[in-house]
């Protein structure tokens, strides 16, 4: 039987100083290969559960096992290596002065040097379609292109574990459309935390809601976006003009 | 995908020091270029300032090197700009200096004065000529680039490298800022109407700040350690290289000799 990439049991985190819990008792099992959609209104711990796949942040509560391993001091450099963490904000994620060295920093932390080193910045920079943007300054890439090159940065590690926090914020309609493309055709397991519900049903089949700290409600995509008032029910809405035939109903809890 | 964003905030840039171009100057090593242009402004720093045709021969050295790089005479004059304050600071001391005087008509000059004037005008024309044709023939990443390979420690390298990468994006904000406040009605013209700009002079550094601290947690998030990794190889500078690159400097350097003869 394959391990999943991600087991959450009874996950509690509040940021210090802070009396509320972002996640409180959150449970979630996403296989391999699997893209899951994390949906949820605004402050609902997308991005802290997002932090915790790679060590940012350790579990204070609960359960984290993350590609068979235990999340906590002793594995974080193990998940840095194979948890690629996409940012929202492309310009935290670029800051190197060229997008070439931005793509060569996860490898070159990791200890590749020479041949090796550049092999793993072209494998990033190609998987995006991006091999142009080698020797540009990141500040003045469009938003796609700098969304591409954060990607590239993740994807040089050659990492099992995408998890992306809101990848189509600042994208156009056509931007949007080529990033779900290209993240359909990456293969590796995905967590991505959106806000975008087209881009969500395009990209992911499986997808979990969060709502008072925990998973509310977790099922396929197409069916959990067909039940307007549960989303409304947990903070959610679909974009004007929007429909999805309602076919089965998602599982709560 | 998406297009630029802040188009209404779009001017200068940090970036836009470079002027791109294929002279020799241009295509010279970085790292020679910044060696010559540090060993170079040093010497003319310490030439004596009764030096006149040594200082003189410098400002040559510097026409003749903007001249090959074929920089717009506009561009760089208008760069020069930057040295305005010192040149009025050096406009002053005739009158204030003490000592021996010289009348020219009914003007009263201190010659010490007029030393002192010659020597901070002569040398901040020529030090920041010569910054000026090294920073308008040298895209950004070269000259940090060069940096590293001149063995200036990585740490400072990086502050550098985070300055030039956000430096931009920071007066992005204050632009952007500055519209949204004359979009509302703001008139700046005065100084009691300093406040609204104050305010987000302290709203950009709180801005910077928390984004200082997410690309930390992104650099973590690819396993930064404290140290920053070498991203690319470092190609050796060839003699030839350093050799033209320290032609100025030489110059210079002969200069100061033939003063210094005893």
């Amino acid at each position: 039987m394959i391990e999943p990439a991600v087991e959450i049991a009874e996950l509690a985190f509040r940021y210090p100083g802070s009396k509320e819990w972002v996640l409180d008792g959150l449970d979630l099992v996403v296989r391999a290969g699997e893209r899951v959609a994390l949906l949820g209104a605004n402050g609902s711990g997308k991005t802290t559960l997002l932090a915790h796949l790679n060590g940012l942040l350790t579990p204070q509560q609960g359960a984290l096992r993350v590609l068979g391993h235990q999340v906590g001091p002793s594995s974080i450099a193990e998940l840095r290596r194979r948890v690629g963490l996409v940012f929202q904000d492309p310009d935290d994620q670029l800051f190197m002065s060229t997008i070439g060295d931005d793509v060569a920093f996860g490898p070159a932390n990791l200890g590749l040097r020479g041949s090796e080193l550049e092999r793993a910045v072209e494998l990033g920079l190609a998987s995006v379609g991006a091999e142009y943007l080698r020797d540009r300054v990141g500040h003045h890439l469009s938003g796609g292109e700098k969304r591409r090159a954060a990607l590239a940065t993740v994807l040089s590690m050659e990492p099992e574990l995408l998890a992306l926090d809101e990848p189509t914020s600042g994208l156009d309609p056509v931007g949007t459309r080529e990033l779900a493309k290209l993240l359909i055709g990456l293969g590796t397991t995905q967590l991505i935390a959106t806000h975008d519900m087209a881009f969500a049903l395009e990209t992911c089949p499986r997808s979990v809601v969060l709502s008072g700290a925990k998973v509310v409600l977790d099922g396929p995509t197409r069916e959990l976006l067909a039940d307007e008032a549960l989303l409304a029910a947990h903070g959610l809405a679909l974009p004007f003009g929007w429909r999805i035939p309602q076919e089965v109903q998602p599982t709560e809890g | 995908m998406s297009g630029h964003h802040g188009a209404l905030t779009r001017g200068a840039s940090i970036h836009g020091l470079y002027q791109p171009g294929h002279s020799r100057v241009h295509l010279l090593n970085p790292t020679a270029k910044m060696l010559g242009l540090v060993v170079f402004v040093t010497l003319v720093a310490v030439t004596p300032r009764t030096a006149v045709a040594a200082l003189s021969a410098n400002a040559v050295v510097v026409a003749l090197v903007m001249v090959v790089s074929k920089l717009p005479a506009r561009m760089v004059l208008g760069r020069l700009a930057a040295v305005v304050p010192f040149v009025a600071f050096g406009l002053l001391l005739p009158f204030i200096g003490t000592g021996t005087r010289v009348h020219v008509g009914a003007i009263s000059l201190s010659v010490d004065g007029l030393w002192a004037s010659w020597n901070i005008v002569a040398k901040a024309v020529i030090g920041a000529g010569a910054a000026i044709a090294v920073t308008s023939t040298t895209a950004i990443t070269d000259l940090l680039s060069g940096l590293e390979r001149l063995k200036v420690p990585a740490v400072l390298v990086a502050i550098a490298a985070f300055m030039v990468r956000y430096v931009d994006l920071v007066v992005g904000e204050l632009a952007r800022m500055r519209i949204a406040m004359v979009s509302r009605g703001h008139d700046p013209r005065w100084l009691w109407q300093i406040r609204p700009i104050a305010a987000s002079l302290a709203s950009v550094f709180v801005r910077t700040y928390e984004r200082g601290e997410r690309i930390h947690l992104a650099m973590l998030s690819r396993g930064y350690d404290g140290s920053l990794p070498v991203t690319r190889d470092v190609e050796p500078l060839r003699t030839s290289e350093l050799c033209v690159g320290l032609l100025p400097a030489a110059i210079a350097f002969a200069g100061l000799a033939i003063v210094l003869w005893p």
